[in-house]
Order: C-alpha cells, then structure tokens, then sequence
C-alpha cells in the first residue's frame, strides 16, 4: 500500500473469529481521498425523497456527496437531481434553498435554464458561433438517478448497476417502512443539521450498533421510558443482525417500548389512544397477513444502505445521510419520514418521539455525538494503538443486534471497494 | 397597574445567570405549570406540530431535560460547557391580567473541550405575574443559526 499504510486495512480471521479495523482509516487524509474517489464516486447515495418536491417545478437546493445538487421536479413530473453549475462560467444557477420554478436563472450573465435542465436563454447569443449548440449546454445532471418507494438516490458512476439489484436485501427492510402507510411515506417539513468532529464512519458503526444504546443512553432507555409507564421488564435489547449484501446490514428489534405511531401502543399516550392505535395495527393485519404486521409495527430497524444512508425506523422513522468533508468532521442532515395519511395529532406524537431522542437538542444524538468524538480523539495514538477490534459475535450462528456482524458487513465492503480486493481473511490478528 | 420593566429585566438576566451557571432546579422553579419551550429549527416561523423542531418541550419533557442535564450521564454535557450570555435589546409588550411578551436578543459564548462557539438569538418570553415575580409560560429561541449545522445544542438557552 501506498503512504506506508499497514498491509491491510481490516483483519477478517474467520478462523479465531477476530475481526480488527485499522484506525488510520478514521484519521488518514489519503484514506478519505480514497473513499470519495471509489466510495462516494461509484456508489448509490441518498439525493433525497419525492415527496419533498410534490408538485411540477418544486425544488430544493443540498449538497449530495460534497457537491451542490438541486433536486427539481420538471414540468414534465420527472424527478431530476441537477448539478448546481452553470455550463458558462460555473456559478452556482440556484441560489434559494427551495421553491417552485419554471426556470432557473444564472445570476452572473443571465443564461436560462428550464426546470428539466434545458438551456433555454443565452442573452446576446448571435455573439456566439456555428458550433456553439445550446442543446448541449443543459444543466447536467447526475449521471445516474433512480428512485424506489419515493427514495430518489444519484450515482456518480455512469455504470453503476441498476439502483434495486444495488440494495439487494436492504429492498425488504425499506418495504417494511414503506408499508407503514397506504399512500406513501413523506418526510416531515424541516431538516436537522448537525456536526461532529469525527470521521464519518464512525457514525455508521453507532447508527447501527445495538451494543451502545444501553451503556450511552441509559438514562433514555432506564428512566425516560419507565416514566412514560412502560414496563421496565420489556426494557431489553434482544434483536438480530443481519447481513443484506452489498455492504448493507440491519438490526431488528422487536418490541421495544418506546412507543411506534405505527402501531405500538403506549401508556403515555392515554387510554385514548390505545384503541386507534390497535384498530391500525388490525388494518396492517388484514393488508398483510400477522407476520408481515407485526415486522412493521412491533420490530423496530436501523437500517445502514451502503455507503452512508440510515433509515432508522424506531420510536419514529429517521432518515440520515452525512459526508465527510475532513477525516475528523462530518455533516449530517436528518429527516423524519412518516405516513402521508397520519393524523394531525399522531403527527405531534411521532415528532415528540424524533425529538426526544434525535437530534442536536434531543436526549440521545448529543450523546452518541460525544463518544464518536471521543474515539476520534483517541485516535491521535494510532501509531502505538493501531486497531479497533470489531469481533463481537463473530463465531454466534445468529448474531445479535448488540454483535457487531452489521459493522463487519460494512467494513468488507468498504474494503473491497478501497483495496479493489478482499480482507486478508487468512492473516493472524495482530 | 403600570408594568415594572426593571423587575422584568432583572427576571431576564437572573434567568440567563441561571443558564449560564447550570443552576437547572432553579431554572425550572421560573416556568408555570402550563410551559412551553421552543426552539425552532430552519425558520422562525413554523408550525411546531407539522415542522421539526430542534426542541419543542412540554412541562414533561423540559422535566426530563432536566432531570437528564442533573443525571450525570448525559455526556455531551459531561464535562459542562462553560457559558456566560448578555441578554440585551429588550422589549416589552404589555398584555391582559398583568402578562407580558418580552423581547430580547443574546449573545452567548460557549467553551467546551477547548472550542469556543459563539450562538446568537432573539428570545420571546411569556411570563405571568405571580406573587411578587413571574413565571415562565412560554419561551420560544430564534436561533441566529438554526438553519446551519450546530453540534451541540444540550445546555441551556
Ligand atoms: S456563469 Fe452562469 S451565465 Fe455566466
Ligand atoms: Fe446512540
């Protein structure tokens, strides 16, 4: 390897059942040039929901992989994530967060776009010769986009597969949080903006990582949720983990009480409330069968759709993407998905249950913030201190949701795709 | 009887002082019953029932802010951050029985593990007479910054 970097980045030694990570990966500038070339250059990555621009011409303006995008539905209906440059000189064309258009105007010289790409207007355009083609000169857009179940995702590889072989079994467990609703899944207006001075991947392991959330968020899980009334012998986190290919993983856990608008009853919401939510869980019965209704409403998820999407269905739906822009900081941004048909007053429960937990005012989010930022920080004696051991519940025929089997999916295919190879599976631990 | 703005300035900077210093039983003491503590996330103006919010408290959960902040494990606030705000610019607006809508903007310094953050915001306050003070019904924190990425938003504002 290059850099002097060790001879492999993962150790993979099925036959100890040892699996260790290289902490350079956290802290090595050259690491992150890697990673945005063959990860975040080739993989599908989460642009953002349909529903976030319902109508003919509606947009908004985000960052998807460290480059500006905006997502715009054309007149035509079709949705587009457009690169937020002009084809003149460069100039970001929109400057708002979000709107309705039918066209966007590039400020510096006034070239004029449709909200389907177009390059519509070139003032003064007789100055401009025979080979200068408008019709070449649209907005471009990501070289590959697709959407499933109203999740629109771009790729920056023209020859990526097809987005569905892509999620391969994640495709399931999205199902699961789509069926939560007859009409569609829609994201709450507002997004939540957040930081950490930590190295991105980090915040994968814990977005999915069933062993912390006693020991971090003990208070949430040992105080909060008894005053609510649930009973604390239900308190216990006894999911599995599950690989889903392509680097995605899960973790099911079923019947944690913190309560699910859809549809998991609890005593804080009133005797009131009990009866509706029931009647609602009936409905996911009689649509598909007890088994299927019970996955969506009694099991909670957090999903990791490679490389850098959480779908965290659990006392409300999350939906987190984040990019690297130093090996030690991220941003992140959150949404709260939820069904379309929900009532206004399930609506204020489920943003209750978001906001008590998640995010940069919640109970939990700071939390997890401080610990990834403290494994950061003790990643400054890497030279002498080289590996993170990830092994937990490696040799279990089931593993666990409090196993780390979904950091190791993870970490396989960041390797693969890093070293253009697989794990050194044969090498001793060190 | 014509409202006292000197007893409600010094309502604000007694409140700030207790933020400041993560006095949070005494904090609490300032709220009614009937509370509700709103910080806006990407606007000012939305609806906190149909938007996220960044915190959108009721007196049960201001309560378990509380009791999370005194616990000892709420990490991001372990160490505390170290805080002093100018609470300034007020405004007073006189309503019925007494109640007040008070207008003010900060300015505060945070230092934490060596980093030092600076937030900025208006602040709208209800507040109720009771006895010889007043209590908090309503407080809503217009973040400078609440369209932006924050990284820890846990102590008191
Ligand atoms: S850079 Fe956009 S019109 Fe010139
Ligand atoms: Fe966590």
């Amino acid at each position: 390897m290059e850099n002097g970097a060790p001879e492999s980045w993962v150790i993979d030694n099925h036959k100890d059942g040892l699996f260790r990570v290289h902490r350079r990966t956290f802290t090595d500038p050259h690491v992150l040039a890697l990673e945005k070339e063959r990860v975040f250059a080739q993989c599908w990555l989460y642009a953002g929901h349909e529903s976030e621009i319902p109508n003919p011409g509606d947009f908004r303006t985000r960052q998807v992989a460290g480059r500006p995008v905006i997502l715009v539905r054309g007149t035509d209906g079709q949705v587009r994530v457009l690169l937020n440059t002009c084809t003149h000189r460069g100039a970001q064309v929109c400057r708002e967060k979000s709107g309705t258009t039918k066209t966007f105007q590039c400020a510096y010289h006034a070239w004029t776009y449709n909200n389907q790409g177009e390059l519509v207007g070139v003032p003064g355009e007789d100055a401009y010769s025979e080979a200068f083609d408008r019709r070449q000169l649209g907005l471009v857009t990501a070289p590959r986009t697709e959407s499933y179940r109203g999740f629109v995702f771009v790729s920056f590889n023209p020859a990526m597969e097809n987005l569905v072989s892509y999620l391969a079994g994640a495709r399931e467990y999205l199902d699961l949080v789509c069926d939560q609703s007859e009409n569609g899944m829609e994201i709450i207006s507002g997004t939540q903006l957040y930081s950490m001075r930590a190295n991105w991947k980090l915040l994968v392991e814990n977005s999915i990582d069933g062993y912390h959330a006693l020991p971090t968020h003990k208070r949430y899980f040992l105080e909060f949720l008894p005053d609510t009334g649930v009973e604390v012998q239900r308190m216990r986190i006894a999911g599995t983990a599950k690989s889903l290919g392509n680097g995605h993983a899960v973790i099911a856990n079923p019947e944690i009480p913190f309560g699910r608008p859809v549809a998991d009853w609890i005593p804080a919401w009133g005797e009131a409330k009990k009866a509706e939510i029931e009647a609602m869980y009936q409905k996911l019965i009689a649509r598909f069968g007890a088994e299927h209704a019970y996955n969506i409403a009694k099991v909670s998820r957090n999903l990791l759709i490679f490389p850098n999407l959480i779908i965290n269905d659990i006392m409300s739906v999350t939906v987190r993407t984040f990019f690297p822009l130093a090996p030690d900081y991220i941003e992140i941004s959150a949404w709260a998905l939820a069904p379309k048909e929900e009532s206004p007053e399930n609506r204020v429960l489920r943003l209750d249950n978001f906001l008590t937990f998640l995010g940069p005012g919640g109970f939990a989010t700071p939390d997890d913030v401080e610990m990834l930022e403290a494994c950061q920080r003790g990643y400054a004696n890497v030279r002498e201190v080289e590996w993170s051991d990830i092994s937990r519940g490696m040799t279990r025929q089931a593993p666990l949701a409090s196993d780390e089997l979904q950091m190791q999916v993870f970490w396989r295919r960041w390797n693969e795709l890093i070293t253009g190879s697989r794990p050194a599976r044969v090498r001793e631990a060190a | 009887m014509p409202v006292d703005h000197h007893q409600i300035e010094n309502f604000l900077y007694r409140e700030a002082r207790l933020m400041d210093e993560h006095a949070y039983d005494e904090w609490l003491s300032l709220w009614a019953e009937d509370l509700l503590y709103w910080v806006p996330c990407n606007e000012d103006d939305i609806d906190p029932q149909r938007h996220v919010s960044i915190i959108y408290d009721t007196r049960p959960f201001l309560e378990d802010r509380i009791e999370r902040l005194k616990s000892g494990v709420a990490y991001a606030q372990e160490p505390k951050s170290r805080l002093r705000r100018v609470v300034s610019n007020i405004e007073i607006e006189e309503g019925d029985n007494g109640e007040v809508t008070v207008y003010s903007n900060f300015n505060l310094t945070e230092l934490r593990r060596s980093r030092q953050d600076t937030f900025a915001g208006r602040t709208i306050h209800k507040l109720r007479p009771q006895g010889a003070s007043f209590k908090i019904t309503y407080k809503k924190v217009l973040l400078v910054n609440n369209d932006e990425v924050i990284d820890n938003l846990t102590f008191l504002i």
